[in-house]
């Protein structure tokens, strides 16, 4: 039996030495930060790891999460039980929820961006008042790019409903340019249509709010929703889109317009960068070829939701030291080191106190002029379970359902979700 | 085993002999022990613990982790999501699994002479088989779009022409297990290679003596010689695609709509949505699906192979 004892006595002490290794709370300053952070941050948000590295000592481990397959790799990690001392990720609620951020995330509601950042944590980054997040970019901005020549030479004006997406349609028909480019291949810009549509009955969130509480459903036939789908739908059998609609990419589109191949793509402000290499790099040039208006059903309202690129999270690790390490990175990255991200991007502050860069091109100032118009929160942002939307758009754009059944399986999804996550109201 | 005997009575030939099977020495054992160490731990012990995750309510949604019995399968079931990626993935798999064999089997007559010119050509057919799934998935999303060269060559003669292959439920499909069959068509055509020079060339000689056609020796003499390569090929090749994720996903990525969304891309969904439950109802299905699909194939072409 000795020999039983000897084994008893040496696991026990191996497990109390890698728990003493876990916690690690000895006082000390933590000397590393590990980041998981998206691939395709941009250099302003790079270089703010960097600064931050160099003005505290503390070593940044940046875990590269690919941006293609960004949602499923983070959830993937994320279920191992793996946590990072900061994550970068969606501020929308929808998203959030599926991170349980009650139970992982630590509380930064006394922080002091949070103050100085207006009402933006009223539909963002927080849920049931306790905020999670601190994000640091502009919202990015849904509406629709177009190609302003294709317009001019048919005489048309750029769009600021629905009705107006039809009858450029229709007036582009036979002219060889397809009118609007819709990019199947790459999933997420089926969803953005539909989602405009819904934007102008959207005012204050109270739209997204009635779905997440359960007040009204998606597949309600006389709900906003449900008739942005019937509308997207509409579109596409009156031959609005690309003959390649269901396989192309949202480069595809951008290039398109910029091109002048296709009118318009509804697409969202972050794809400048995309716009702006198509066009050499050149802005002028850029400005000359392709502008961008809001589009809803009835008026000119842009729906916004914050990006996952520069909005970040610091999950409870357990390790009091990194977390606090966690939290000084956060009070750099909308403190001291904020005004230096602001100009590098150059990017419109979100964070009162800093100012705003000059250098902005006509095409990037159209876009904080449709978020400064009234646009409203995309409605899926807020909402649980709103994850599943571009399978049920991929699919009314191949015409694999119907309008009624998506919105269906839509409000099903939402239930499902809203249960899990034990929201009121279900 | 203890079916073996019925098999060579079925097969007509009761005084054939059966296999030789030597016991496994209790000395032996130890060379089998890393594999058997290696099969359990990342095998069987993976498979074993996941298997109750697919009946549980397990998702990222909240801590709470309840036996909810076949509630996953119903769940996935209601909303088509279980069907459709069954029926899209073993369409798949019988297309992929085609594709490889036909065309292994072909690159294998050409090439059954081990000759410089043949070897070249072999290494040239076994390169696909080397380069990442992926890079070969968006290549060929690259070759099909609708702007891509394919239809620039097509376009040569039918001016103007400019399909959406892979926007089409059906071609896409239909392509990308084209593009799995030619991806791994190259191990097929080794094994082929090697069964075919395994057959003594006299019997071919005799036949073709006795005024048999190239397609007669073919069918009646090297086919049913081939059969442990062909047992082989069927199965790794079937299995291989049930299994499809790679290709897919860098093809396609389930699209268009929901038209090439596997078992495994269903699950890999699933899991994006936090729903681990039904994602990994979906991968014990596919589990499920494997099993099925390749004990009885096993089975049978074995007797094929007896028979013969």
């Amino acid at each position: 039996m000795k020999w039983k004892s000897g084994v008893a006595l040496l696991a026990t002490a191996g497990v109390v030495a890698s728990l003493a290794a876990c916690s690690a709370s000895d006082g000390a300053p933590a000397t590393k930060l590990t980041i998981w952070h998206n691939s395709a941050d941009t250099p302003a948000v790079l270089d703010l790891y960097d600064r931050f590295e160099a003005e505290s000592g503390i070593d940044v481990e940046l875990v590269d999460i690919p941006s293609d397959s960004f949602e499923t790799t983070t959830t993937t990690k994320w279920a191992t039980g793996d946590r990072p001392d900061i994550l970068e990720y969606h501020p929308t609620r929808s998203l959030l929820f599926a991170l349980n951020p009650a139970q992982n995330m630590q509380d930064l509601s006394d922080m002091a961006y949070v103050a100085k950042s207006g009402s933006l944590y009223d539909s963002m980054g927080s849920v049931d008042g306790t905020v999670y997040a601190a994000i640091t970019g502009f919202p990015s901005i849904f509406g629709v790019f177009y190609n302003k020549a294709a317009l001019a030479d048919a005489g048309l004006e750029p769009p600021t409903s629905f009705s107006d997406l039809s009858s450029i349609c229709d007036a582009l028909a036979g002219s060889g340019v397809a009118p609007i480019y819709e990019s199947g291949g790459s999933a997420w810009p089926t969803q953005i249509l539909p989602l405009l549509y819904v934007s102008d009955s959207n005012e204050g969130d109270a739209y997204g709010a009635a779905i997440a509480s359960n007040e009204s459903a998606l597949d309600d036939p006389d709900g906003a929703f449900e008739k942005g789908l019937e509308a997207y739908a509409g579109l596409r059998d009156r031959g609005c889109f690309n003959a390649d609609a269901t396989s192309a990419t949202f480069e595809d589109a951008l290039a398109a317009v910029y091109g002048g191949t296709a009118a318009m793509t509804a697409l969202h402000s972050d794809s400048y960068a995309i716009l702006l290499a198509a066009a050499g790099g050149d802005a002028a040039a850029l400005d000359a070829a392709v502008g961008f208006v809001p589009v809803s059903a009835d008026s000119p309202v842009a729906a916004y939701a914050s990006s996952p690129i520069g909005t970040f999270y610091a999950p409870k690790t357990g390790d009091s030291a990194r977390e606090a390490a966690a939290r000084e990175f956060i009070e750099f990255a909308t403190g001291t080191g904020y005004q230096d991200l602001v100009d590098a991007g150059p990017s419109f502050p979100v964070i009162d106190g800093a100012t705003t860069p000059s250098d902005f091109s006509e095409l990037q100032l159209s876009f904080k002029a449709a978020y400064d118009a009234g646009a409203t929160v995309a409605v899926n942002s807020n909402v649980a379970g709103f994850g599943a939307l571009v399978t049920e758009t991929s699919k009314l754009l191949a015409g694999q359902t119907t309008p009624a059944d998506a919105a269906k399986s839509m409000q099903d999804q939402v239930e499902q979700a809203s249960i899990a996550a034990g929201l009121p109201g279900w | 085993m203890s079916s073996a005997p019925h098999r060579s009575r079925r097969a007509g030939h009761p005084a054939r002999r059966e296999p030789h099977r030597t016991p496994l020495r209790p000395r032996w054992i130890g060379f089998a022990l890393p594999s058997l160490v290696l099969v359990f731990v990342f095998f069987v012990l993976p498979f074993v613990l996941n298997v109750p995750f697919a009946f549980s309510s397990w998702s990222g949604y909240n801590q709470d982790v309840r036996f909810i019995g076949f509630s996953n399968f119903a769940l996935l079931w209601e909303r088509g999501i279980l069907q459709n990626s069954i029926g899209i993935t073993v369409a798949y798999a019988v297309i992929a699994m085609t594709v490889q064999n036909v065309v292994s089997m072909s690159l294998a007559l050409a090439l059954r002479r081990t000759t410089r010119v043949n070897s070249v050509f072999r290494s040239v057919f076994f390169l696909p088989v080397l380069i990442s799934p992926l890079a070969a998935g968006y290549i060929w999303r690259a070759i099909m779009s609708a702007d891509g060269p394919l239809n620039g060559a097509i376009g040569l003669f039918l001016p103007g022409f400019d399909h959406a292959w892979l926007g089409d439920p059906t071609s896409a499909l239909v392509i990308v297990a084209f593009v799995d069959g030619w991806k791994w068509s190259g191990i097929a055509t080794l094994v082929y290679i090697a069964g075919l020079n395994s057959i003594p060339a006299s019997i071919l000689e005799a036949a073709a003596i006795d005024g048999a056609t190239a397609w007669q020796r073919f069918w009646c003499i090297s086919f049913p010689l081939l059969a442990p390569a062909f047992t082989f090929n069927v199965v790794t090749t079937l299995i291989g695609a049930l299994s499809a994720y790679d290709v897919v996903a860098s093809t396609t990525g389930g699209g268009p709509g929901v038209s090439t969304v596997t078992l495994n891309l269903a699950a890999v969904q699933q899991f994006g949505l936090s729903y681990f439950g039904t994602a990994s109802a979906l991968s014990l299905t596919v589990t499920v699906l494997v099993i099925l699909t390749a004990v009885p194939l096993v089975a049978w072409l074995r007797r094929r192979e007896v028979a013969a």
